[in-house]
């Protein structure tokens, strides 16, 4: 299992499933720089994705 | 048999289980229009599959014109999980019950820790997911026997995800000699979303390795009345303008095209005008294959 990039989409669906989120990703630090590329609203498209779609231990 | 000129691409349909695209899409199936299949097996999985699709399947399979798309591998999960294997074991034995000419499935990941299933989203590109992408590609690859491909994604967190996925595909593709399934309708969704050109976008790809086309339409929409007009991949209206366009200007840079696919909901083909906006793009795939294929 890879344990970082299991950690980054969990965190992901989590923050995008739970408004102004990157922060809390950030407090994974090697994915900071893919973070900061995130747009606003391209963000906000994958909110309303992961509600849709989006549990099960 | 079926209409086709020798050396062209198969042109066909995605098979969808709802009466209304058997409504709209009998004609095409009965004068022999429809030169290829493609079922996206893993969702017959999941319900029964009304008797008249099961003997399209059949047929196709028969005459080996049937494409395979599976839809919820996620490849790019993080996690071997129970759920994946399971979908192995099923895959395996869909392969022993239906012959297909190959087999795709989309980049990116859809499940992960307690989330069972989200839209297909991309990843960071990483040596560390290079590396387990390409774990779980030989996995289907060794399962499937025939070749294997992926299919680009319309979703993108942001220009950074667009400029990586082309060069993330391939580095996957490569050890199992894999190809790959360009979505006509993804690529317009970045190219308006993330205010790129035809040209960049394409030499992004490895064009080299293109064997399946996909056509689609789908909508637009805003999250906020102020905010920017996004594209997204619906798969629930007529195919743009631009797409055929595309169409036409991928044919002629892609020499290896083996089957271009349309895509549309059923449920979507609900009244007339629907159904013949439907068969018009299809008739006019049709057209631009035979000029520039």
């Amino acid at each position: 299992t890879h344990q970082d990039l299991l950690a980054f989409q969990v965190a992901l669906l989590e923050a995008l499933n739970a408004h102004p989120i990157l922060s809390r990703l950030k407090a994974l630090a090697s994915f900071e720089v893919y973070l900061n590329t995130f747009e606003d609203r391209m963000v906000e498209v994958a909110a309303e994705l992961v509600k849709k779609w989006g549990r099960l231990n | 048999m079926f209409k086709r000129k020798q050396n062209l691409p198969w042109v066909g349909l995605s098979l969808m289980t709802d009466p209304h695209f058997f409504t709209a899409t009998r004609p095409l199936f009965e004068q022999g229009e429809v030169e290829v299949l493609e079922w996206s097996f893993d969702a017959g999985w999941e319900d029964t599959i009304p008797s008249w699709a099961s003997e399209l399947i059949d047929f196709y399979s028969q005459r080996d014109r049937l494409l395979g798309h599976g839809v919820t591998y996620s490849l790019l999960s993080a996690e071997w999980s129970d759920r994946q294997m399971r979908w192995l074991k099923q895959f395996q034995a869909e392969c022993s019950r239906h012959r297909y000419v190959h087999i795709s499935e989309h980049f990116g990941w859809m499940s992960a820790g307690n989330f069972a299933r989200s839209a297909p989203l991309p990843m960071p590109y990483t040596p560390d997911a290079v590396s387990l992408g390409r774990d779980r590609l030989q996995r289907l690859a060794d399962a499937a026997k025939v070749p294997v491909g992926l299919e680009n994604l319309a979703f993108a967190f942001g220009q950074k995800d667009v400029a990586d996925q082309g060069k993330f595909i391939t580095e996957l593709l490569e050890p199992v000699d894999g190809f790959l399934l360009l979505d006509l309708h993804n690529l317009f969704c970045q190219i308006h979303n993330f205010q790129l050109s035809i040209p960049e976008l394409l030499a992004s790809y490895p064009l080299a390795r293109v064997r399946e086309l996909h056509l689609s339409g789908g909508s637009w929409s805003r999250t906020t009345p102020d905010s920017n007009l996004v594209r997204r991949d619906t798969h629930d209206g007529a195919v743009p303008e631009a797409v055929f366009d595309l169409l036409a200007i991928v044919l002629k840079q892609c020499t290896n095209v083996k089957a271009v696919i349309l895509e549309r909901l059923g449920h979507t083909l609900n009244s007339e005008p629907e159904i013949e906006q439907f068969r018009q793009d299809f008739n006019r795939i049709k057209q631009i294959v035979k000029r520039c294929g």
